[in-house]
């Protein structure tokens, strides 16, 4: 257990060193210069005074130094500066994380007890048309846009009924439509997924075996089912997360809150480099973390594969075990 | 008759289907007593397992039982709402499941799944779970319950899991049993024990038990009383002795020349080729075969196949204290005459899966030599290894996964020739037709997909696709073992036939000796790793020397 998390943190970091080297080339391939963007757009600022700039911020120096030292320092915590602020982009970053992940963690959260709820309603219902009824929801909450979303719940629960705010932070109270927002995507594409691996797994023999213990239809499906039925969704629960950083920009924007989302869109129009490669790293950092986690949970789900790794038992040989 | 505990009257259930309703079970009558064991003996869409799940009211939802009464102690359970079937399933009502290795739940320990059954039917709470659970497990015969009350399905052998099985349905003391094929997915001498284990079960307990099974063998000998049922209908019932020497329906008859264990002699075989192709080894379209093919520098009295010292050795991942290495092949030799067939028998484990690969050059062999004609194949690799296939075919045990669904017949039984470029497209069409006509298939085949045909015919298919290329020698990996027993013997008389009129070779692979004698010239008997017995077919019949052999024999059903 300890080799294979050891091995995959190490794959983890590997991931953030490509992060970070992949975006490093890519941002300081594109044709802006950082020294004009951190002068700001005062004409006054004589060729002179922008080439000492460009010396203090070390872009005169070949491409590979440059690389190594940012790297060096990004190792020690060192983003960098916002070429726009000059504020350092850790401190900018880790001001601006709260409220997102505040968002983001909620919007995962209510979408995967949405997507399972709507999963475990439409397996266990004996109504065929309740099933169908919900079976045709996910198509639906993937093909409408988060924002378009986000501005009918404005309009009804806001504007006309007043029942929760429109803007900014205020509280829980405040974050129930961002993340309502936020999680009906994930929610649809959990349930979607869910519903139909359940309903392979209620066609396998253990399932009639637990029935004919007498078991009922709820016990049948939370107990039996939706443990065997959970790995595909989990996949995709951990994939997701990449998602709702996205996500998390256009509902920061509707909903015209503060947070990472207005920091990367700023970032990005002013081409303030230092600040994206930091929002992409940290999203690399939370992919890995995630997907990690992801992993652990499978063992956790499926003893199998926490069998299959420990050694000596000779039913990990494959060719072996199996038959009879 | 004792007392009567179930009591089924002109019972009929159909299923929905787009070309309307099938009828699955027609007008069945019959009746279980109190303590007695009632076996349904048919083949594959009898609708004998159709009518053991109507029992539990565990039917599919297509399913609807359209007449009848399921008269259980004095009630009616037929059009019982769900609600009410769930007091009846476990506590009056349990069910022994086919495949020990699908009907556990894989996520859940065995002794969780064991309590469950005992919680949900009242018979123990919260508290006096755990040592009901040991209890029942050690009833049903696992040798260690604590440890194997803390495993997960996956760590159990099919024997073991069965059993844990038998713990769930006694757990609730229900008054009938009914076990569908509890046995098929097993080994022989496994199915034994677990059979006996089971009837010693329902003798103490008083519990009815319905056996439901494709084996008149297994009926005869394990059953009060023996119904044979066809295409829905109950063809006929009596005791089993009756059924057996006096059988009055012809269908029965034909049930009891297909059980395998049966036969007092090898069956003759009745199936004759009536024409035969030509072509050369490894390539149809070739010219006849010459009197010497230099291909494979022998003549008729080279053997097709030399096995010598034959070592296969796994490396087990390190662990403390113990072995690094099993030997899972462990200095096996044999030869296989041009023509005869050779049977390779012994339980799950006993190597003979390892021993057919490390032959088909699947594997490498740790030690010994793998002779093919006069040529030693042990160490071929890459463009020649891929030659060999040309010259050694197989067939696998499981038709329903050995065919591509995706393909048609005509694709898969062309296969080969497409891989290695053989003949034009007509040619290899003509070619198709041709071995299907060999497998007694009808032409109107090729077009369809494997979902579309049967056990029997799926296993045909690939018969035609590993004949296709005129091998040498064809290794049959337990090709009837998940098949009808009336269709193993319908297989076994094809095969049987098929080296008759094409000169081909087998390497017959089979758990099960009954099965073996009626295919194989020469049997050799394999216990981890070890041949340990050897002979042409009948001296072994006749007069097993090991232990072990005597065992595999004793395990026969109906040879007692």
């Amino acid at each position: 257990m300890a080799r294979f998390l050891g091995g995959r943190v190490l794959q983890g970091l590997f991931v953030l060193w490509a992060a970070y080297t992949l975006s490093f080339a890519v941002l300081y391939a594109l044709p802006s210069d950082p020294a004009a963007i951190a002068a700001g757009a005062n004409n006054s600022v004589t060729p002179e005074q922008l080439a000492q700039l460009r010396h203090e911020m070390g872009l005169d120096r070949p491409l590979m130094e440059q690389y190594l030292t940012k790297l060096g320092g990004a190792l020690h915590g060192d983003l960098g500066r916002s070429l726009q602020s000059g504020e350092p982009v850790t401190s900018l970053i880790g001001r601006a994380l709260p409220p997102t992940l505040a968002v983001a963690g909620a919007g995962l959260v209510l979408g995967v007890l949405l997507g399972t709820g709507l999963a475990v309603l439409a397996t266990v219902t004996g109504s065929r048309r309740l099933r169908r009824t919900l079976l045709s929801l996910p198509p639906l909450g993937v093909a409408i846009p988060a924002f378009v979303i986000g501005l009918l719940l404005l309009q009804w629960l806001s504007f006309t009924w007043n029942v929760f705010p429109a803007i900014g932070e205020g509280g829980l109270r405040g974050l129930v439509l961002p993340a309502v927002t936020i999680a009906v995507q994930p929610a649809a594409l959990i349930g979607q997924v869910l519903a139909k691996s359940m309903g392979d797994e209620l066609g396998k023999d253990y399932v009639a075996v637990a029935r004919a213990k007498g078991a009922g239809p709820l016990r049948v499906n939370v107990r039996h089912v939706l443990r065997n039925a959970a790995l595909p969704a989990l996949t995709l629960a951990g994939l997701l997360v990449g998602g709702l950083l996205t996500g998390a920009i256009v509902v920061e924007a509707v909903f015209s809150r503060n947070g990472l989302g207005q920091v990367t869109q700023g970032a990005v129009a002013a081409e303030d480099l230092p600040v994206v490669q930091g929002v992409v790293l940290l999203g690399a950092l939370v992919f890995v973390t995630v997907n990690l986690a992801v992993d652990l949970l499978y063992q956790v789900l499926d003893p199998r594969l926490a069998v299959a790794r420990r050694p000596a038992g000779r039913f990990a040989l494959p060719g072996l075990a199996g038959r009879g | 008759m004792s007392p009567r505990l179930l009591e089924v009257e002109d019972l009929a259930v159909h299923y929905r289907a787009r070309r309307g309703p099938v009828r699955a079970v027609e007008a069945a009558s019959f009746a279980v007593g109190e303590g007695e064991t009632v076996a349904i003996v048919g083949e594959s869409g009898s609708g004998k397992s159709t009518t053991a799940y109507a029992l539990l009211g565990l039917l599919p939802k297509s399913a609807r039982v359209i007449r009848g009464r399921i008269g259980f102690d004095g009630r009616d359970l037929a059009g019982l709402p769900e609600r009410r079937w769930r007091e009846v399933r476990g506590r009056e009502i349990a069910l022994i499941p086919q495949d020990p290795g699908t009907s556990l739940n894989p996520v859940q320990r065995i002794g969780a799944q064991v309590a469950e059954a005992l919680r949900l039917s009242g018979g123990a709470d919260r508290r006096t779970a755990r040592a009901r659970t040991l209890e029942l497990l050690a009833d049903a015969g696992l040798p260690d319950p604590a440890v194997q009350a803390r495993q997960y399905p996956s760590q159990l052998s099919g024997g073991m899991r069965q059993r844990a099985l038998i713990a769930i349905a006694i757990a609730a003391r229900p008054r009938l049993i009914v076990a569908d094929e509890p046995t098929s997915a097993l080994d022989v001498t496994v199915q034994r024990r677990i059979l006996d284990h089971i009837g010693a079960l329902v003798r103490e307990s008083g519990t009815g038990l319905l056996l439901i099974t494709h084996d008149l063998g297994v009926a005869a000998e394990r059953a009060d009383r023996v119904l044979v049922m066809r295409s829905g209908a109950i063809v006929e019932q009596g005791t089993a002795g009756e059924v057996l020497s006096d059988p009055r329906d012809p269908y029965t008859r034909s049930l009891i020349d297909a059980a395998p264990g049966l036969a007092k002699t090898p069956r003759p075989h009745r199936v004759r080729l009536t024409a035969v192709p030509g072509g050369a080894p490894g390539d149809p379209f070739a010219e006849p075969r010459p009197a010497r093919p230099p291909e494979t520098g022998g003549g008729p009295d080279v053997p097709v196949l030399r096995v010598e010292e034959l070592v296969k050795e796994f490396r087990l991942p390190r662990a403390a204290g113990r072995a690094t290495a099993i030997r899972a092949v462990d200095g096996v030799s044999f030869t296989i005459p041009r023509g005869r067939t050779y049977g390779l028998v012994g339980e799950s484990g006993s190597g003979k899966s390892t021993t057919a690969r490390l032959i088909l050059r699947l594997a490498d062999p740790t030690g010994g030599r793998v002779l093919l004609g006069e040529e030693d194949i042990t160490g071929t690799r890459g463009a020649a290894q891929r030659l060999l296939r040309r010259r050694m075919q197989i067939v696998q045990q499981n038709p329903f996964a050995s065919l591509d669904p995706r393909r048609s017949v005509e694709q898969i039984v062309t296969d080969p020739l497409t891989s290695f470029g053989l003949g034009s497209r007509a040619q290899r069409r003509a070619r198709a037709r041709e071995l299907v006509d060999l497998v007694a298939l009808p032409a109107s085949v090729l077009g369809r997909r494997p979902a579309e045909l049967s056990g029997g015919q799926r296993q045909r298919v690939a018969i035609a696709r590993a004949l296709v290329l005129n091998p040498e020698l064809v290794v049959c990996d337990e090709p009837v073992s998940a098949l009808d027993v009336s269709v193993q013997a319908q297989i076994l008389d094809l095969l049987a036939a098929l080296q008759a009129g094409l000169g081909v070779s087998y390497l017959f692979i089979s758990h099960d000796l009954a099965v073996v004698r009626h295919i194989a010239d020469e049997v050799g008997v394999l216990h981890r790793g070890r041949l340990v017995e050897s002979g042409p077919t009948e001296e072994i019949f006749a007069a097993a020397r090991h232990g072990h052999t005597r065992e595999l024999l004793d395990a026969i059903p109906g040879r007692r």
